[in-house]
C-alpha cells in the first residue's frame, strides 16, 4: 500500500476563528477508523490552510470554531475549487448554538461559496455508509445535557453537486463529542465516534 | 457493240430471277421473329434505358457505367437479367466509396464511421448534413461522431449508404476495490464523462452492524454482461470475484486492471504484461503539461505478443491492451489518479474524467446493433457485382442492326427490276 492511498484526517485552518479548538478529535476519528475498518488510514492528522493549494491533496476536510468566521478571498477560491474537484467540507458548529455567530458567519460564507445548504434526509446515504443510523444523525451529549440554544438538531445540511455532498454542515457539536482521548472510548457503552467513521466512509465511497 | 437479242433476254429473265431470289430471301427474313436490337447505355441514361429494355425485351443489355447504379437502378438490371435478357457492362471498383457505422463502447451513442474510396474525393454526411468540413482525398476516412439519422459517404463514382445504427443502450460500469480516493474518483470520473457506474468498495470484513462494503444504488453481486460492459479493478481486494470476472470476460466483457490489481495471479494472467518497477511521480508533475508524469507509476514490460499499447509516456508503456477470448483486458501502470484531478492544473477534471473514459472505451463491450433499415447500402460496387455479375474490362462492338440489311435487299431487289425494265424498253418491248 502505497501512502498516497492512506486516509489522512485533515483540519482546516482559516485566518478567522479559532479552527484548532477541538484538537483530539483527530486522533479518536483517526482510532476509530482503525478500529471499525480495513481502510488504511495514516496515524497522525494533518492541519492544512484552507487558502492553501495543499488542500487539494486531501478530498475530506474538517473545520470547526466558536467564533465568527469571514474567509479571505484566498480561502473562498481554493475552497471553491475545491469543492468543485470533488472534495466534501465537513463543518461542524462547536457552539451548538443556531443563533450563535459561528453558525450565522459560517453558513453565509459556505453558501456563497458552495450554494444553498439544505437539511439532509434521514434516508440519506450518509446514515447507511457503515453503521447504521436509522434516526439521522446521532445525537451529542451536548444537545441532550441542554447546552448551547438548549435545542436537539434532528438533522444536518448540506450543499450538494449533482448527487455528491460538497459541504456537510452540522449544528450538533461533535467537535465537542469527539473530542477526547480514545483511550477513554473504554468508558463508553456505545462508541459516540461511530458517525465520524460514516462521514469517513461516505467521502471515500461517494 | 450491242448485245443481240437473245442474249439480252436471257439476262432478263436472269435479273427476274435475281430479282425473285431476293424477294424470297426478304420475305423469309421477314417472316423471320423480330429480335430488337441491343441496348446501349451510359450511367445518365441508365434510367430511360432500363424502361426501353422492360418494353422492348433487346437482345442484350450493354452499360457502360462511369458511377454505380443505386440499390433501386441494380435491382431493376437483376430483374432483367433474370427475366432472361444477357446484361454486359463495364465499371471501375476505383473511387467507388465503401463504408461501415458501428457502435462504439461510450456514452452518449456515438458511433465510429468508416469510409474508403480508393483515389476519389469522399465526404461524408448524415441526415442533417455534412460530418466535416473537410473532405478526404482517397484513403481511410474515420470519424467519431453522434449521428442524426442515416449517413451516407459520397464520390463522384457513386454513393454509399448506412441507415440509422440503432444500438442498444451502453451498459454499465461496475468499480471494484478498497473504499478510498481512487475509488470514489474513478467511479465520478467515469459518470461525468457519461457512463453509468455502479461501484461496490470495500470498508472491512464482514462486521455484524456494519456494510463491508459500500454499494451504489443498483450495483448487482452478479457481474455479467447482460449489466456491466465493464469491470474496473483497483486492488487486490476482488480477489474473491476473480471467478464471475473469468467468466465476464468469456461473455465479452471488459476488464480494467490497476496496478494494484495485479497482485492477483488471476489477473497477472490475463494482463498484456508485467508490471515494471515501481517509480515515484516527479514533483510538482500533477500541475505539469503531462500530469501522469506526476503520478506514482509502475510500467507495463514484458508485453504479450498480443498486447497493443494504448499509451506511452516516453519510452514507458503505461496502458495496453488484448484480446482474452472474446473478452478484452486493459492494464494500467499508473495509481493514485485522483490526485491529476484535485491537484492538476486547470482543466484536469475534464482530462481525468476523459482518460479513464478512453481506457474504459477499450476495454467495455459496445452496444448491441439492431437490425439494419432496408435503406441500408454500405458497399455499392460490390453489391452490383452480387446482383448482375463482374463488370467486362471492354465491351464488345456492336453487330449490325437487322434492319439495314433488310433495306439493302429491297434496294439491290429493286436495282435489279429496274435494270430488266430498262433492258426491256431499249429493246422497244413493252
Amino acid at each position: 500500500m502505497n501512502r498516497m492511498s492512506e486516509f489522512v484526517f485533515v483540519t482546516a485552518q482559516y485566518e478567522s476563528g479559532d479552527w484548532e479548538s477541538a484538537p483530539l478529535v483527530p486522533a479518536n476519528v483517526i482510532d476509530s477508523i482503525a478500529r471499525y475498518t480495513e481502510i488504511p488510514v495514516a496515524p497522525v492528522g494533518r492541519v492544512v490552510p484552507l487558502g492553501s493549494t495543499e488542500l487539494f491533496r486531501y478530498p475530506l476536510v474538517f473545520l470547526t470554531g466558536h467564533l465568527p468566521v469571514r474567509f479571505t478571498s484566498d480561502e473562498r477560491q481554493t475552497l471553491s475549487t475545491y469543492l468543485a474537484r470533488g472534495g466534501l467540507l465537513f463543518v461542524d458548529d462547536h457552539n451548538h448554538d443556531v443563533d450563535g455567530m459561528f453558525h450565522k458567519t459560517a453558513v453565509e460564507e459556505l453558501q456563497r461559496v458552495a450554494g444553498p445548504l439544505v437539511k439532509l434526509p434521514k434516508n440519506h446515504a450518509l446514515y447507511r455508509s457503515h453503521f447504521v443510523f436509522e434516526d439521522g444523525p446521532p445525537n451529542t451529549s451536548h444537545e441532550l445535557n441542554g447546552w448551547g440554544d438548549n435545542l436537539l438538531h434532528p438533522y444536518l445540511m448540506g450543499a450538494s453537486r449533482g448527487e455528491r455532498l460538497s459541504v456537510l454542515y452540522s449544528n450538533k457539536d461533535y467537535s465537542s463529542e469527539w473530542n477526547f482521548h480514545p483511550d477513554n472510548k473504554r468508558f463508553y457503552s456505545v462508541d459516540n465516534t461511530r458517525f465520524a467513521v460514516n462521514l469517513v466512509v461516505y467521502a471515500l465511497t461517494h | 457493240m450491242p448485245l443481240p437479242t437473245e442474249s439480252r433476254i436471257r439476262l432478263e429473265w436472269g435479273l427476274r430471277a435475281a430479282a425473285l431470289g431476293l424477294l424470297g430471301v426478304l420475305a423469309w427474313r421477314l417472316d423471320a421473329p423480330v429480335v430488337a436490337p441491343v441496348l446501349e447505355a451510359g450511367a445518365r441514361s441508365l434510367p430511360s434505358a432500363l424502361a426501353a429494355a422492360t418494353r422492348t425485351e433487346p437482345a442484350a443489355l450493354q452499360l457502360q457505367l462511369d458511377s454505380i447504379p443505386d440499390a433501386a437502378d441494380r435491382e431493376w438490371i437483376r430483374a432483367l437479367q433474370r427475366a432472361g435478357t444477357p446484361v454486359r457492362y463495364s465499371a471501375q471498383a476505383n473511387g467507388a466509396p465503401v463504408m461501415s457505422v458501428e457502435p462504439l463502447a461510450r456514452p452518449g451513442g456515438e458511433v465510429r464511421v468508416t469510409a474508403f474510396a480508393a483515389g476519389a474525393t469522399l465526404s461524408l454526411s448524415d441526415d442533417v448534413g455534412p460530418l466535416d468540413d473537410s473532405v478526404s482525398s482517397g484513403g481511410v476516412r474515420t470519424l467519431d461522431a453522434a449521428l442524426s439519422g442515416g449517413s451516407q459517404a459520397a464520390t463522384p463514382r457513386g454513393v454509399a449508404k448506412v441507415a440509422e445504427v440503432i444500438a442498444s443502450q451502453q451498459k454499465a460500469v461496475l468499480v471494484l476495490g478498497r473504499a478510498g480516493w481512487d475509488g470514489k474518483f474513478v467511479a465520478l470520473a467515469l459518470q461525468e464523462a457519461g457512463w453509468h457506474v455502479e461501484s461496490e468498495l470495500r470498508v472491512n470484513s464482514a462486521t455484524a452492524g456494519t456494510a463491508a462494503t459500500v454499494r451504489s444504488p443498483g450495483a448487482q453481486t452478479r457481474i455479467d454482461t447482460a449489466r456491466y460492459a465493464a469491470v474496473v479493478l483497483l486492488d487486490e481486494t476482488t480477489a474473491a470475484r476473480a471467478a464471475s470476472i473469468q467468466a465476464f470476460l468469456a461473455q465479452g466483457g471488459g476488464v480494467v486492471i490497476a496496478p494494484d490489481a495485479l497482485s492477483l495471479a488471476s489477473m497477472a494472467r490475463i494482463a498484456p504484461a508485467a508490471a515494471g518497477a515501481a517509480q515515484t511521480g516527479a514533483l510538482g508533475g500533477v500541475q505539469s503539461s503531462s500530469p501522469l508524469r506526476g503520478l506514482d507509476r509502475q510500467p507495463l514490460v514484458s508485453l504479450r505478443r498480443d498486447a497493443v499499447v494504448l499509451q506511452r509516456l516516453g519510452a514507458e508503456v503505461i496502458a495496453a491492451a488484448r484480446r482474452e477470448g472474446v473478452g478484452r483486458v486493459v492494464q494500467l501502470g499508473v495509481r493514485d489518479t485522483w490526485r491529476w484531478r484535485m491537484e492538476g492544473a486547470d482543466g484536469a477534471l475534464e482530462a481525468h474524467a476523459a482518460w479513464w473514459s478512453q481506457m474504459v472505451g477499450a476495454a467495455a463491450m459496445p452496444p448491441a446493433i439492431g437490425p439494419a433499415l432496408p435503406a441500408d447500402d454500405p458497399a455499392p460496387y460490390s453489391a452490383l457485382v452480387e446482383a448482375i455479375g463482374a463488370p467486362m474490362t471492354s465491351l464488345p462492338s456492336l453487330p449490325a442492326a437487322p434492319t439495314s440489311r433488310n433495306l439493302i435487299l429491297l434496294v439491290a431487289i429493286c436495282g435489279l427490276l429496274l435494270v430488266e425494265v430498262a433492258s426491256r424498253r431499249l429493246r422497244g418491248v413493252s
